[in-house]
């Protein structure tokens, strides 16, 4: 396995004891709010020390390394964009030893991938969740890290949005070939994207594997799949 | 939202109700639920140096009348008479530790006599850390206060009597040891101040608060004297001009200069004369016994009351307390315009 | 309704702006017809004093800012035991009598002080005093507003900061630190404006060398108010072209408050 996350984390009136592990392709982890989702990634990143457990990936323990170390992406739900500096230098920040011009190829580059070079001088509070996510997903894929962590990357965008933005997270995936670890609650968008999956209930990973093992396990139980025609409504 | 105002009101209503409160205890001693007489506030503007002596007055007086409140406010004298002269404050009592500056700023305005009530003396404070303390006596005072090592401190004679009867205390030092160095050696080669002979007698014109520029290795000054006490009391320096009174009553110990030079004594009052003081702001000031002055300014708003209390500060009670403390009484007390007297303190001066 | 709602808005509001203004009104328009006004503009003492002032309240909002920004920003961000504890000994400057403030610093810069005692630095009498004085009261203006200043930078952005490979000293001077700067520069200018109207902890452990507050007390206790009022009025007028041009210059009329 390429990651493997073995933790116990114990918050005031929460508690995370997860056994998770992924290979090198997508893998969504699915689950309701406030199963514990945000704080596995967090761990991952390592923004989060866990109380007990190790966090290992390409076989190398990373548990007690310091998130700048890693070269794990983090893109957080609010996309979390610098707001005193434009989307150019945004983008920029994890460049540092790198030359100007350099530096200035490597942001246009990436920036015409994903779409977003006419908006290299604009400031972030200027700019629509789609490309505030856009952005964000430039500035963790520009390091070239080992892995991108995405927590809930399409919540806050509107439905036309949505697609897109899935239509992109494919593209990045067959583009760039980083192995991606994506958070959401939303079982249509982990049906469209995933390879890999987890679901997550109260702090515990309840199933994980192939995607189409997950899901059709997932299918099975009756609530699940009531929920899941209530989204299909809402898709037509 | 409706919480933070109801907490409001509960705040203003209890803020209220403790006026309330101190008016009920009034209206009960005065024996007449209806009435509801405000407490009489009787103010006191006095010298720092008689804080003490005033304490045990006001405890004395606030027993003897519990429907008045005495609150003293202690200050530099000058300042003392500048709230009324200038700030146009009422007060009904004034205590100068310098009768002569009643006559000066008040007359004939805002006062028309003086009562001459107490005497001070002024002695060289020390303790036990401070450097020679073992050594020092009133006959080599000024060989120590000369060592280049030794700190000493006097109140801003701009400011404040205690700091221009320093100067004096000084000056006289070297008539009376013929020793015509010990005011250049002590204080003129670390500051500006420097007296001057005059047709025998020897002033000193005080340059601005801001330009006496003391060598703070070797002085310290502050406005006031009470200002330096903390300053012996943490050895910042070792030595300190100040009143008998005030040392005494704070528990330093002190050497006793000779009579001659120390501003206790009427015998003395022509030696004395022949230091004299201007101030920046051109006040003359010539060397003289300290004595403390009161009176009862012309904007007073409860004369009766004041005239009790001075008679309170001049009467038996009054002068065993001065004495305790430090601060001689005069007795007879003296007064300067008897005929302007108010009638009840008249018999005092007959 | 709305109509009574406003009136009674403006009306208090309008209460408490006259209630700061007419007393500095007044001081102001009194030195028009004072003589002692043109005179006090040509001494120098005052203006040396006055240089002073602000240069010692400079100095000591630099350290303020040096020293204190680092612990207003873990009081931001971290807990731990005691914490509520420094926060309440942070605050005790804002509580204690001047004066009192004063005797305490001369207790530990004095010449026999803690510190005193073995710093080649004098502090009594001399600039470093009175520096230490301004400091003592000032600090507790510069830590609280720095300290909100860093609590209101989401530390999702350093956290981000830090997986885009930033150390944490790069995160908190490329992040943090820009991000709260506006907060951090309000309190430093709030700080260092109560430096400078210090008197009571300055005037005891160093009435030497004279800051205009001293000199003006100096003024009305040796001559009174005709010679205190024209350094107080000076003093007033010189802040306040201070203070608005530094406003001015760091929120350019406030335009850009709302750009978040």
């Amino acid at each position: 396995m390429f990651l493997e996350v073995n933790a116990e984390k114990n918050l005031e009136n929460f508690r995370l004891e997860v056994n998770f592990s992924m290979g090198r392709g997508y893998c969504v982890i699915l689950g309701p709010t406030g199963a514990g989702k945000s704080l596995l990634l967090e761990i991952i990143a390592g923004i989060v020390k866990p109380d007990k457990g190790r966090v290992s990936m390409d076989g190398k323990d990373i548990t007690d390394l310091p998130p700048e170390k890693r070269g794990i992406g983090f893109v957080p739900q609010d996309c979390a964009l610098f707001p005193h500096m434009n989307v150019r230098k945004n983008i920029a920040y994890g460049l540092r030893h790198e030359k100007g011009h350099e530096k200035d190829k490597k942001v246009k580059e990436i920036a015409e991938k994903l779409g977003i070079l006419h908006l290299l001088d604009r400031k972030p509070a200027t700019l629509s969740g789609g490309e505030m996510q856009r952005v964000a997903l430039a500035r963790a894929l520009v390091i070239k890290p080992k892995l991108i962590l995405l927590d809930e990357p399409l919540s806050a965008v509107d439905l036309g949005t949505k697609k897109k933005l899935i239509n992109e997270l494919k593209y990045v995936r067959s583009e760039f070939g980083i192995p991606i670890a994506h958070v959401t609650h939303d079982i249509l968008e982990a049906a469209m994207l995933a390879e890999e999956m987890a679901v997550v209930m109260n702090g515990r990973i309840v199933k994980s594997g192939r995607a189409e093992d997950v899901l059709c396990y997932e299918f099975c139980d009756g609530s699940l799949f009531k929920k899941f025609s209530e989204i299909m409504e809402q898709w037509k | 939202m409706k919480r933070y105002i109801l907490l409001l009101i509960l705040l203003i209503l209890a803020a209220l109700l403790c006026g309330c409160v101190q008016n009920t205890g009034k209206t009960e001693q005065a024996g007449n639920a209806h009435v509801q007489s405000e407490k009489v506030v009787l103010k006191v503007f006095h010298a720092g140096s008689l804080t003490e002596p005033m304490k045990e007055l006001t405890k004395i007086f606030e027993e003897r009348y519990p429907g008045v409140e005495v609150q003293c406010e202690a200050a530099g004298s000058a300042k003392t008479i500048r709230k009324v002269t200038e700030l146009h404050r009422n007060a009904d009592v004034i205590a100068s530790a310098d009768y002569t500056l009643i006559p000066k700023m008040m007359y004939p305005e805002y006062a028309n006599w003086t009562i001459m009530f107490a005497k001070n003396q002024m002695v060289l404070a020390y303790t036990n850390e401070s450097k020679y303390a073992s050594k020092i006596n009133s006959n080599n005072w000024y060989q120590i206060l000369r060592r280049p090592e030794v700190r000493f401190g006097f109140s801003n004679p701009n400011d404040d009597p205690c700091g221009y009867r320093s100067q004096m205390v000084l000056q006289l030092a070297e008539l009376y040891y013929n020793d015509s160095k010990i005011y250049d050696d002590l204080v003129a080669k670390h500051s500006n101040l420097k007296f001057v002979e005059e047709n025998g007698t020897y002033v000193l014109r005080m340059p601005n608060s801001e330009n006496i520029n003391p060598d703070t290795n070797k002085l310290m000054i502050r406005s006031m004297e009470m200002e330096l006490i903390s300053g012996l009391e943490t050895g910042e320096i070792d030595y300190l001009f100040i009143y008998r009174s005030v040392a005494q009553q704070h528990h330093f110990r002190f050497i006793e200069l000779p009579p001659q030079i120390d501003l206790s004594s009427n015998q003395y009052a022509d030696f004395y004369k022949k230091v004299v003081v201007v101030q920046a702001n051109g006040k003359k000031i010539a060397g003289k016994p300290v004595v403390y002055g009161i009176t009862i300014p012309e904007n007073s708003m409860h004369k009766d009351y004041a005239e009790k209390f001075v008679e309170l500060v001049i009467g038996k009670e009054g002068q065993k307390i001065f004495k305790e403390l430090g601060q001689p009484p005069l007795m007879p007390p003296r007064v300067d315009n008897a005929d302007k007297l108010p009638e009840s303190l008249k018999r005092f001066f007959s | 309704m709305r109509h009574s709602f406003f009136l009674i808005l403006t009306a208090f509001s309008a209460l408490i702006v006259l209630f700061i203004l007419l007393p500095i009104a007044v001081t102001i328009s009194t030195q028009f017809y004072n003589p002692g006004f043109a005179q006090a503009m040509r001494d120098r003492a005052v203006w040396n004093s006055i240089l002073l002032t602000y240069y010692a309240a400079l100095l000591s909002t630099l350290t303020a800012i040096i020293f204190g920004t680092p612990l207003a920003y873990i009081l931001s961000r971290y807990s731990f035991p005691g914490r509520s504890i420094v926060e309440g000994i942070a605050d005790i400057p804002v509580v204690i009598p001047h004066t009192a403030a004063g005797i305490s610093l001369l207790a530990v810069f004095g010449s026999n002080g803690l510190i005193g005692s073995f710093s080649p630095v004098k502090f009594v009498d001399a600039l470093p005093g009175i520096v230490v004085a301004m400091l003592f009261v000032s600090v507790p203006i510069y830590l609280n507003a720095a300290r909100e200043g860093f609590g209101s930078v989401d530390v999702r952005f350093e956290q981000v900061a830090r997986t885009l490979g930033a150390s944490q000293w790069r995160v908190f001077f490329t992040i943090s630190l820009p991000l709260a700067a506006r907060h951090i520069a309000a309190g430093a200018l709030m700080a260092w404006a109560r430096a400078i109207s210090e008197f009571g902890a300055i005037v005891v452990i160093a009435y030497y060398p004279m800051v205009a507050p001293t000199l003006i007390y100096e003024r009305y206790i040796s001559t009174g108010l005709s010679a205190a009022g024209p350094v107080t009025a000076i003093l007033i007028l010189l802040s306040l072209v201070v203070f608005v041009a530094i406003r001015i210059l760091l929120w350019g009329k406030n335009v850009s408050r709302s750009e978040r």
